[in-house]
């Protein structure tokens, strides 16, 4: 009989590949289509039904649910190719695979997919907790292999789990060692389909309620690791998009050319930061103000802003510099000028006539601004999340009639007022403030995070941020606002009154920032570790990139010549133990040498026998060590270090 | 060889021509407490080497011929009421003997075989109530046909396993079966045979080769072998414990015959097939019988150095 048709007759086998199987599907019935998890689960409890039954199923009702399976994944799907269908394809087979299973090479082959199916788990989270599952889940299926070819079969973790650690924690150094060196491609092997589609982030339009929105995300938008100096939280403008075309409702982003070359622009650098980003499905990222040089992979825009070449559908990592920039020697183009005084026609006329007139009052544009600013300060301009709804005219509504709202109000309206009275001005969109992190002394920017401030231009200073939502009087903050407000740290403070926010200091807080600290090196260095991370690194350990390809081999040859080595040395320790052993395997070789035709599955007697009858000559050598040999190891139980000495001695004599 | 069992074999040698492997393995089985199975067609000798056992080392004989209407009191005995003393009284069944042959016990009906394995299992037998010791030394050799033989009740397994070696005689080669038709050996010789050993002696034996040394090493040998046959995929099943046991005692049983008072390897070797062959089942289809198939297992297994 081929051992490939083997039957499975261990014990417990069949039990054991099913929670084995449930085991390496379970993080992926969250994901896939409910009908496949339900199925997958379905085949799973019918094998269980069968096991105890010792029944098989027809091999042709198989083969057509196989069928209409995969026609269901079709449909589905509309391809049977990509991501979301071949997962939901190969669980659907792999639990049928189960089904049918009753040799022993069905059974050694279910648990090989299982190390492939297992990871595909890391196509919908690479989350930490993902990881250490996977890794349970790796060391199930070992058991299922050292279970599978023990005579004994399964009957219990204690000695299969034991032998299956040890081989984990044997692999230890060669996974770090694969995972340190083997080369990495420049882009990811497959590209993954976007997934979060829901995706919350800032948007290239703002209309009322668009940030407000965000609010109600705890989601982090990116984290930010400051190199040497830090700014104060209420500084920490994370500049995203500038939007300055609106139609009385919304305001746009408008189309700008990147800039080639370098900002001819006197700046000196201030802060120096790195940011994660998390995948948000947009173009768009966000830097500390003012923006300069684009980080790799992206462009600067003349309005100061960046924009990446792709989509960020995975965590992204750059490396920036804030600038302080003297704008004073600049001048805005005919076009920029137009663009930053647009305004649509007939809507919020009396906003319009209004700020017209309030200009004529005073002097210049800047001691405008500081009216309009402590207007919104000394009256009832509230900042709440949930403001009444204007159907019409939503800056007229607002300004005049509501004077509640949230960041874009505030922003939208005082853009429009500064273009009606002839100022430049434009809405940019971002994000303020961030929470520290002090156990991976780092900076957490949330969704939650999101603002809309505004830059004024003013001749001879050139544009200048002009944050409307922080002249908001404290006392007409939103209660629950301010809890929120605490990673803008004393935001509302510019007009002098002291809100004491502070950061709580909970236990929950506290782990929730440790637990944060920890996946944030997870997905830092452990996932993130890319190409260029480890370009760096081996270039410490003077590995030059024309040599990087032929490490891969190196590595796989270092690999294998080490197994070969290993495996050596612990074949030969084994005998080493046994002096005895040693020298009886000496001397069966002596003789084969001899053209004694001695062989391992004979006993000692025989060997003796056999000397005698093929040389008078050598068996008159030989036989001293042999009968030593034979008083050794089968007529004591204990070894005397005399009768091993003596046995040695006999064995170099012949 | 060993001085008091040499002319043992010498004598039994006399009798059964040119079978001096399966002579010396009977003796061996009887002097490792164990029962003996032979298998063989009908006329082999099988009869033969049983009454020479009985009568060389001085046991008293009885043979029971199985058939397939023999019933269990016509082997334990049974109460049977006495007039006189107006009682039941137990009669002893030709079981027990000291030596009994058990002659074509596949003939009979699995109810009547039991009874006998019973017997060879407790060393006692039970009738309505009352348990009678069988007499020590009790030893039983047990002929069977070969089991494609119209009529026969295979034994099972289970108690296949109580037999401590099954072997074959075969036919004699062609000069020793010419003297054979010649009457020169065989029966003919039985009257002349002696008793060589008392019944104390032969207990004493029995009691030297279970105080045999056995090493660690050469449980060790033990071990890889029924291992290899749990591992195998010609067997259906591997070597039980009890197996392993029997071995152990057998070769401590040859290594005395052989004179020595510690056991070897090629003790092992020795008896290995024919405690073996009856306990394990091929699930090969091809022509190799369950005997060559150990044979490779041995050939296999290295000796522990």
């Amino acid at each position: 009989m081929n051992v490939k048709q083997l039957p499975i007759s261990r014990q417990g086998i069949i039990p054991l590949l099913i929670a084995i199987q449930a085991l390496v599907l379970l993080p992926l019935w969250f994901y896939i289509p409910v009908w496949i998890s339900a199925l997958t689960i379905v085949l799973l409890l019918a094998k269980y039904a069968m096991y105890r039954r010792d029944a098989t199923p027809p091999r042709w009702v198989l083969l057509i649910v196989v069928l209409l399976c995969v026609g269901g994944v079709f449909l589905q799907f509309k391809t049977l190719n990509g991501r979301d269908a071949g997962i939901g394809l190969i669980s659907l087979m792999y639990a049928f695979k189960l089904l049918e299973a009753r040799s022993y090479r069905d059974a050694a082959l279910i648990l090989f997919i299982s190390f492939f199916i297992l990871v595909t788990a890391f196509f919908y989270s690479e989350a930490i907790w993902m990881g250490l599952y996977l890794l349970i889940g790796v060391l199930s299926i070992l058991v299922g292999l050292v279970a599978l070819n023990s005579p004994r079969g399964f009957q219990g973790l204690s000695g299969l789990g034991k032998i299956s650690g040890v081989t984990l924690l044997q692999a230890i150094p060669i996974m770090i060692l694969l995972f340190l060196f083997f080369p990495r491609s420049a882009s990811p092997l497959w590209s993954m389909p976007s997934d979060s589609q829901a995706g919350s982030g800032i948007d290239d339009t703002m209309s009322p309620g668009s940030i407000g929105a965000l609010h109600t995300f705890d989601d982090i938008a990116f984290r930010v690791d400051f190199e040497g100096k830090v700014p104060p939280r209420s500084e920490m403008y994370w500049r995203g998009l500038v939007l300055s075309r609106f139609d009385g409702f919304t305001w746009f982003k408008e189309r700008h050319s990147p800039v080639r070359g370098e900002l001819e622009l006197p700046m000196t650098p201030t802060y120096q930061y790195k940011v994660q980003m998390e995948p948000n499905n947009r173009n768009w990222i966000f830097g500390l103000e003012e923006l300069a040089e684009a980080p790799k992979g992206a462009y600067l825009f003349s309005d100061h802003t960046w924009l990446r070449r792709r989509q960020i559908t995975q965590r992204f990592i750059y490396s920036a510099q804030a600038y302080d920039i003297d704008f004073s020697g600049q001048s805005l183009s005919e076009n920029q000028l137009e663009r930053a005084l647009q305004l649509p026609r007939n809507s919020n006329t009396q906003t319009r006539e209004w700020a017209a007139e309030q200009r004529q009052k005073h002097s210049s544009d800047e001691a405008f601004i500081r009216w309009i600013l402590s207007y919104i300060h000394q009256n009832q301009y509230r900042y709440t999340l949930t403001p009444r709804v204007i159907e019409v005219d939503t800056i007229d509504g607002f300004w005049f009639d509501t004077q509640e709202g949230f960041c874009e109000h505030y922003a939208g309206a005082f853009v429009y007022i500064m273009r009606s009275a002839g100022i430049p001005a434009r809405v940019v969109a971002g994000y303020q403030g961030a929470e520290y992190n002090p156990y991976g002394d780092y900076y957490i920017v949330r969704q939650s995070d999101a603002h809309a401030w505004t830059e004024v231009w003013l001749e001879g200073e050139g544009w200048r941020r002009i944050d409307p939502t922080a002249a908001i009087h404290p006392s007409r903050v939103e209660e629950d606002l301010r809890g929120s407000a605490s990673s803008r740290d004393g935001w509302f403070e510019e007009f002098g009154s002291d809100m004491g926010f502070d950061a709580p200091e909970g236990l929950l807080q506290n782990l929730a920032l440790r637990w944060d600290a920890i996946q944030t090196f997870w997905s830092e260095t452990v996932m993130g570790y890319s190409r260029d991370m480890q370009f760096s690194w081996l270039r410490k350990l003077g590995i030059k990139r024309h040599q990087y390809r032929y490490l891969g081999y190196g590595l796989l040859a270092t690999i294998i010549l080490a197994g070969f080595i290993f495996g050596y040395l612990v074949l030969r320790g084994a005998q080493k133990l046994e002096p005895v052993t040693k020298h009886y395997l000496r001397l069966l070789k002596k003789l084969q040498k001899l053209d004694i035709p001695c062989d391992r599955n004979m006993g000692p007697k025989d060997v003796l026998k056999l000397t005698r009858e093929s040389s008078q000559k050598v068996y008159s050598r030989a036989a001293p060590a042999l009968k030593t040999y034979i008083e050794i190891r089968y007529q004591q139980q204990e070894v005397s270090a005399d009768l091993l000495k003596r046995f040695k001695q006999q064995v170099s004599k012949v | 060889m060993n001085s008091s069992i040499l002319p043992v074999l010498e004598q039994l040698n006399k009798v059964l021509l040119g079978k001096p492997h399966q002579v010396k393995l009977a003796v061996v089985c009887l002097l490792a407490k164990g029962h003996l199975l032979i298998e063989d067609l009908p006329g082999m000798g099988k009869t033969t080497l049983g009454q020479a056992m009985a009568k060389v080392f001085g046991l008293d004989f009885q043979r029971i011929q199985f058939t397939s209407d023999i019933l269990p009191a016509d082997i334990v005995g049974a109460n049977i009421f006495d007039r006189e003393k107006s009682a039941f009284e137990f009669h002893p069944g030709p079981v027990f003997a000291q030596l009994v042959l058990a002659d074509e016990i596949n003939r009979a009906t699995p109810k009547a075989q039991s009874a006998l394995l019973e017997a060879m299992e407790e060393q006692q037998v039970t009738v309505e109530g009352s348990t009678y010791e069988l007499p020590s030394p009790f030893f039983v050799i047990a002929t069977q046909n070969p089991t494609h033989q119209i009529g026969t009740y295979p034994l099972p397994e289970s108690q296949l396993d109580r037999f401590l070696f099954k072997i074959s005689l075969g036919y004699p080669d062609a000069a020793l079966e010419k003297v054979l038709l010649k009457g020169e050996s065989g029966r003919t010789k039985m009257p002349s045979l002696q008793s060589l050993l008392d019944l104390e002696t032969l207990k004493q034996l029995q009691e030297t080769v279970a105080g045999l040394t056995v090493t660690d090493h050469l449980l060790q040998y033990v071990m890889d072998l029924i291992q290899a046959t749990r591992q195998s995929p010609d067997f259906a099943h591997g070597l039980s414990p009890r197996a392993g046991l029997a071995i152990v005692s057998a070769a401590k049983a040859w290594a005395f015959v052989d004179g020595r008072d510690y056991v070897l390897p090629e003790d092992i070797q020795q008896v290995f097939v024919a405690s073996a062959r009856h306990r394990l089942q091929s699930i090969k289809t091809s022509s190799t019988s369950t005997i060559e198939l150990i044979e490779e297992l041995i050939n296999d297994v290295p000796v522990p150095a």
